[in-house]
């Protein structure tokens, strides 16, 4: 197996309504970002892959065929992954695949979501099975509301929703330093707490917002990669997972898929103990209990620890392992590109390009993403050294 | 000078292309999930099926098993009474929400089998994680033959709570 890193990395801000841009612009903004940003030119690409969730968020059926011109694809290979939240590290795994596999040196990924173009309440309406879900198609925050009721159930009373306030708090505040992130207003956990029900137990304050937003990354082969990079981020380990589409049959408070997607990945990069290997974590927060969820079942600390963890302040930027520097998916959450976001934000750790939201000293960095009804994972570790 | 001055072209006032599109679709049910929807419209009755590798009992009923991947060797009535397993709140006033009004979210763990279910309940406080519920069936001739037959799950005090996972 080839080694592969990633070279360059690019974003567009995140906002809830992109008037100035279509789609196929907005993609673009990210894709020229990265190419320009691992100093190269569209010409030197050998192969595109794309990644974006449901076709209803835009209502473009096969969007790839209209993408394609505007990112540097003619002429090339292109294809298109779709696995919902994951889409975008989907997108990464197939593009890091056809480097190490010897078939492209260079090859750019490229994840973008527009969500605005549509009420993506309708949307996602389609996307439950039409068969047994789909009568009762609750908004992504219904289920993540049942989600962090089945959490804080089991973990009573060692987590608390305080708890997710902190993460909600704690984000916020890392989404300030951040230049491309949607929401950057400060928060307090009493302002939290006291903010409107979302979805009890959630409260507005602990969801996401809706973005528009696109984000790419250019992934070159280990020879190239030293060459034209001098402190590129290794893939040193990566895991994907499926389980049930269905919900009730996955384990909400510690989904299965998420747990085994991480073991494959620390085995890959030797990684044993990741709270004292790793320096940074990227995890997918949509909703402020979920970084406490995904905490525990990758391994960062131990089941119902999650609530300490984020109180005594080590996963805060300066803590001891800081979690989510970037503001994570709490503050910007382009849907089919928000795990490649998580893992071009790891990436930027370790090649030392964060800017402001730079953990210093970074040499292995973690990206997770969910998809699906929670039944998607990927796990990415980057290091500055393999 | 900007683009298009030379021309007098002005900047876009059209930034949007609205457009409705509406699609009809017939899904097939297949074997198992159609003799699901038959008990269910006919005869009142929720289906569960038998793994045939390892005993599992899937309400409802898939024709493959999600656990070991074996097919099913049969049908097993479960139910009525039910588990709650989570719940979350809904408003109900959103587009397209199943329910006017506030309603709960539910996953309900029905008698006698090992699987969870998607439904839904009213907003009372005593829907909570263990409590015992049962299905409030739809009168026999407006029932359609789908999910929502089950019109949601309310609270069943005839007994007491059954442990979560009770067979």
């Amino acid at each position: 197996m080839r080694a592969a890193a990633v070279t360059g990395t690019g974003q567009t801000r995140y906002a809830s309504r992109r008037d100035d841009v279509n789609v196929c612009e907005m993609a673009r903004e990210a894709a020229l970002r990265a190419i320009q940003d691992a100093g190269l030119r569209p010409c030197d690409i050998d192969a595109v892959v794309v990644g974006s969730g449901a076709e209803v968020f835009e209502g473009i059926n096969y969007p790839e065929h209209w993408l394609a011109p505007a990112i540097g694809a003619t002429g090339k290979p292109v294809m298109r992954l779709q696995t919902g939240g994951t889409a975008g590290a989907s997108a990464t795994i197939a593009a890091f695949h056809h480097v190490i596999s010897g078939l492209y040196d260079t090859v750019l990924a490229v994840a973008y979501q527009k969500l605005s173009d549509n009420s993506s309440r309708d949307g996602l309406s389609t996307c439950f099975d039409p068969l047994w879900d789909r009568d009762f198609s609750c908004p992504p925050v219904v289920l993540a509301g049942a989600q962090s009721r089945q959490y804080l159930d089991r973990h009573a009373p060692g987590v608390t929703e305080e708890h997710g306030a902190m993460v909600a708090v704690k984000n916020r505040g890392n989404a300030a330093l951040n230049p491309y992130a949607q929401l950057t207003e400060p928060v307090t956990v009493e302002q939290v707490m006291s903010s409107p029900p979302a979805s009890e137990p959630l409260k507005r304050l602990d969801c996401c917002p809706m973005s528009d937003g696109a984000v790419a990354m250019v992934i070159r082969e280990g020879r190239e990669a030293r060459r034209s990079c001098a402190r590129p981020a290794w893939f040193a380990g990566m895991g994907a997972c499926s389980e049930s589409y269905y919900v009730p049959h996955v384990d909400m408070a510690y989904p299965e898929s998420c747990v085994r997607s991480a073991q494959q990945a620390y085995q890959m990069a030797w990684v044993y103990e990741p709270f004292k290997e790793l320096d940074v974590a990227e995890v997918f927060d949509a909703f402020s209990f979920q970084e406490l969820v995904w905490c525990e079942a990758l391994g960062i600390c131990g089941p119902g620890e999650a609530g300490k963890l984020v109180e005594s302040g080590a996963t805060a930027i300066d803590g001891s392992f800081p979690v989510n520097p970037s503001g994570g998916v709490l503050c910007a959450n382009p849907v089919g590109a928000a795990a490649m976001v998580r893992q071009a934000e790891a990436a930027m750790q370790v090649m030392g390009r964060a800017g402001d939201h730079q953990v210093p000293g970074v040499q292995k960095a973690l990206a997770h993403a969910w998809g699906g009804a929670l039944q998607f994972s990927t796990v990415t570790i980057f290091a500055s050294e393999l | 000078m900007s683009k298009g001055a030379e021309l007098a072209i002005e900047p876009p006032e059209l930034t949007e292309l609205r457009v409705q599109s509406i699609s009809e679709y017939s899904w097939s049910t297949g074997e198992v999930t159609g003799s699901f929807l038959g008990a269910l419209q006919k005869h009142g009755k929720i289906l569960g099926a038998v793994c045939s590798g390892c005993g599992r009992v899937a309400a409802p009923p898939l024709s493959y098993c999600e656990s070991c991947g074996s097919g099913i060797s049969d049908y097993k009535e479960v139910g009525p009474r039910g588990v709650v397993m989570s719940w979350a709140g809904a408003p109900g006033d959103t587009e397209g929400a199943p329910l006017d009004g506030p309603f709960r979210f539910i996953l309900v763990r029905l008698a006698g089998a090992d699987t969870e279910m998607v439904h839904l309940a009213p907003d009372d406080e005593r829907i909570r994680i263990g409590a015992a519920v049962r299905p409030e069936f739809r009168p026999a001739p407006e029932r359609t033959g789908s999910i929502t037959d089950i019109r949601w799950f309310i609270p069943d005090e005839s007994g007491p709570d059954p442990e979560p996972g009770e067979r």
